[in-house]
């Protein structure tokens, strides 16, 4: 993490605490009334549930009965020594947790370096004594938790080290989702009407054009706000009967492919795309579009957008890769195959 | 606790209903069709079958289109029709303070308020997207910082004083832009101090499209290392001051 951030963060951050935190940490969830081991989510991870647990389930942030801390107090501290402080005082741990679509953060916890000992035992989010917090009652748009190490005093600048207040050194994101919170595409069935009105010919199958409400790509949250694109209506119901078969989940994944391609070609020549950071783009599509290619870390979604900018074929290229579309192809081959 | 909705389908029915008559963006029409077409969801961790209260947004409502009315109906200017938008925000805000957060969370829910409560003002607000037939997406709520009322709602809570007061979210005359691009749609609008902050500063000292865009993005660049959420408004004064000299020395270069 350290290492990727390098391109993005031209400062020292807390590379010992980053993999200690990535390694160690998860957000542990138990639905209400649900016994046995709680589900658990990896750093960077989502976890999808339906609309009543996320806003009942009992959320915990956890490491492990054997995981110390002292490996990474200790690499906190060669930091602290350098921006001037004597001990790991000039860092707190913040949780946060936030929603995109009531645009909101708010803090949940705020410790000292040497309080992650806490998260052995597991630091509850959702006490039952306690209301829960308005950031983890989200049950329609979900929410993220993000533990982040941050400096919390404002330093004199100095070339390589970190100085403004709140620059996180070190963090890992949770994020809890409802099942119908996604890239946030549905073909619209190409019905015969509709096929009249767009002058489409009989043997069109599929058909893209952006969404007339919603003409800049800046401004999308979801794939369905910037892109109209419709399926003969026949084949979508046939795709919709049997979501599973090798040859529907071909089927499925050509039609998404078809969108993200159609995304991605209307970007071609775009002037002001060059002059976006990941910063703008983070929350809205292009930041989902480069979410399918990239884990959650600055300088891999980094690298992604610059590849998106520069070289769109090839981003197009790794989205395949990610929708397993050889794999769908040789499982479609494979059931011609057996057919004979 | 129980609560009204629309389905996106029906929300975008509406909106080509008034695309095609925009007379009949009032609020009988909105009523029948919200009689005909409105569905009843219940919030998902409360067993109460009380229905949420909503009787300070109907008062709301009239009161908006008695001030549309009043602003010169169609002909009201531009300026007017923002002003009027700054000018009602904290009052929406304050009018749903009591509705659960897990029912605010539901587009549905605002697609139904949408039409219900802001038929004519969408309309009235939003004359260029009538004309040309792309206002669905202002009844939709999929983006809760274009659709009305939800980017009212949205502007009002990140201006809310700790006083209760919502002056800062009328502060900046033709600031409808100025919250859409540079606070709500970026995740600036997430950090109060910062928020307050830039909005006191367009006040003050008003930039420019240009500038203003220019600081705005150096603004979301500082997202990607700083937790700007920690930054009170004092700090977040000081750090836009630095940020927007370093845009005057561009200038001037």
């Amino acid at each position: 993490m350290a290492l990727e951030n390098r391109d993005v963060r031209p400062f020292r951050d807390l590379s010992g605490v980053q993999d200690w935190l990535q390694e160690n940490v998860t957000l542990t969830v138990r639905p209400q009334g649900v016994n046995g081991d709680p589900l658990a989510i990896e750093p960077n991870g989502t976890l999808r549930l339906d609309p009543k647990s996320i806003v009942t389930s009992d959320l915990r942030l956890t490491i492990g009965d054997q995981v110390t801390v002292g490996p990474a107090l200790q690499s906190a501290t060669s930091l602290a020594r350098e921006l001037g402080g004597n001990d790991n005082s000039l860092f707190s741990v913040v949780v946060y947790a936030s929603t995109h679509y009531l645009r909101f953060t708010d803090e949940l916890r705020r410790m000292s370096l040497e309080d992650l000992e806490e998260l052995r035992g597991g630091l509850n989010l959702t006490p039952p004594e306690a209301p829960r917090p308005r950031g983890l009652r989200l049950p329609h748009n979900g929410f993220q938790i993000e533990l982040a190490v941050i400096l919390n005093t404002q330093l004199r600048q100095r070339p390589g080290l970190p100085f403004r207040l709140g620059t996180w050194l070190a963090r890992v994101k949770f994020r809890i989702a409802s099942p119908t919170e996604g890239l946030g595409f549905s073909p619209i069935p190409l019905t015969e009407e509709l096929r009249g009105e767009l002058k489409l010919d009989k043997q069109t199958a599929t058909f893209a054009r952006i969404n007339p409400s919603q003409p800049d790509i800046r401004d999308a949250t979801n794939l369905d706000d910037f892109v109209e694109y419709y399926v003969d209506e026949q084949l979508l119901n046939r795709m919709s009967a049997n979501p599973r078969h090798p040859q529907s989940a071909l089927a499925q994944t050509e039609v998404f492919l078809g969108a993200v391609n159609f995304l991605l070609m209307s970007l071609r020549g775009a002037d002001w795309l060059s002059d976006l950071t990941l910063a703008d783009v983070d929350e809205g599509l292009i930041g989902k579009l480069l979410r399918i290619v990239a884990s959650e870390s600055p300088g891999e979604l980094s690298r992604a957008f610059d590849l998106l900018k520069s070289d769109p074929s090839l981003f197009a290229a790794r989205v395949q890769d990610q929708c397993d579309y050889r794999r769908r192809l040789e499982d479609n081959l494979a059931e011609m195959d057996g057919a004979r | 606790m129980k609560y009204q909705t629309l389905s996106l389908k029906d929300s975008s029915a509406f909106a080509n209903l008034v695309t095609s008559d925009p007379l009949r963006a009032n609020v009988t029409e909105a009523a029948s069709f919200c009689a005909q077409y409105a569905g009843w969801s219940a919030s998902p961790n409360s067993d109460s079958p009380r229905e949420v209260e909503l009787s300070a947004l109907l008062k709301l409502s009239q009161e908006i289109n008695r001030r549309i009315r009043d602003a010169g109906g169609d002909k009201a200017s531009d300026a007017s029709r923002e002003k009027l938008e700054g000018e009602i925000s904290g009052s929406l805000h304050s009018a749903v303070k009591d509705v659960p957060i897990e029912i605010l969370d539901d587009p549905r829910f605002w697609r139904h308020l949408s039409v219900r409560y802001f038929a004519e003002f969408i309309t009235w607000r939003e004359k260029d997207a009538l004309k040309k037939g792309g206002i669905s997406k202002y009844f939709s709520a999929n983006e809760s910082h274009e659709s009305i009322p939800s980017r009212l709602y949205l502007r009002a809570q990140s201006a809310l004083n700790a006083d209760g007061s919502y002056h800062l979210a009328q502060a900046i005359p033709r600031g409808t832009d100025f919250w859409r691009s540079h606070i709500l749609r970026v995740r600036t609008g997430r950090a109060a101090g910062l928020t307050k902050s830039f909005v006191e500063l367009q006040r003050d000292n008003r930039l420019s499209t240009t500038p203003l865009r220019e600081l705005a993005k150096l603004v979301s660049r500082m997202w990607a290392n700083i937790m700007l959420f920690e930054y009170p408004a004092v700090e977040a004064k000081g750090l836009l001051a630095d940020l927007r000299a370093q845009v005057e020395d561009d200038d001037e270069r």
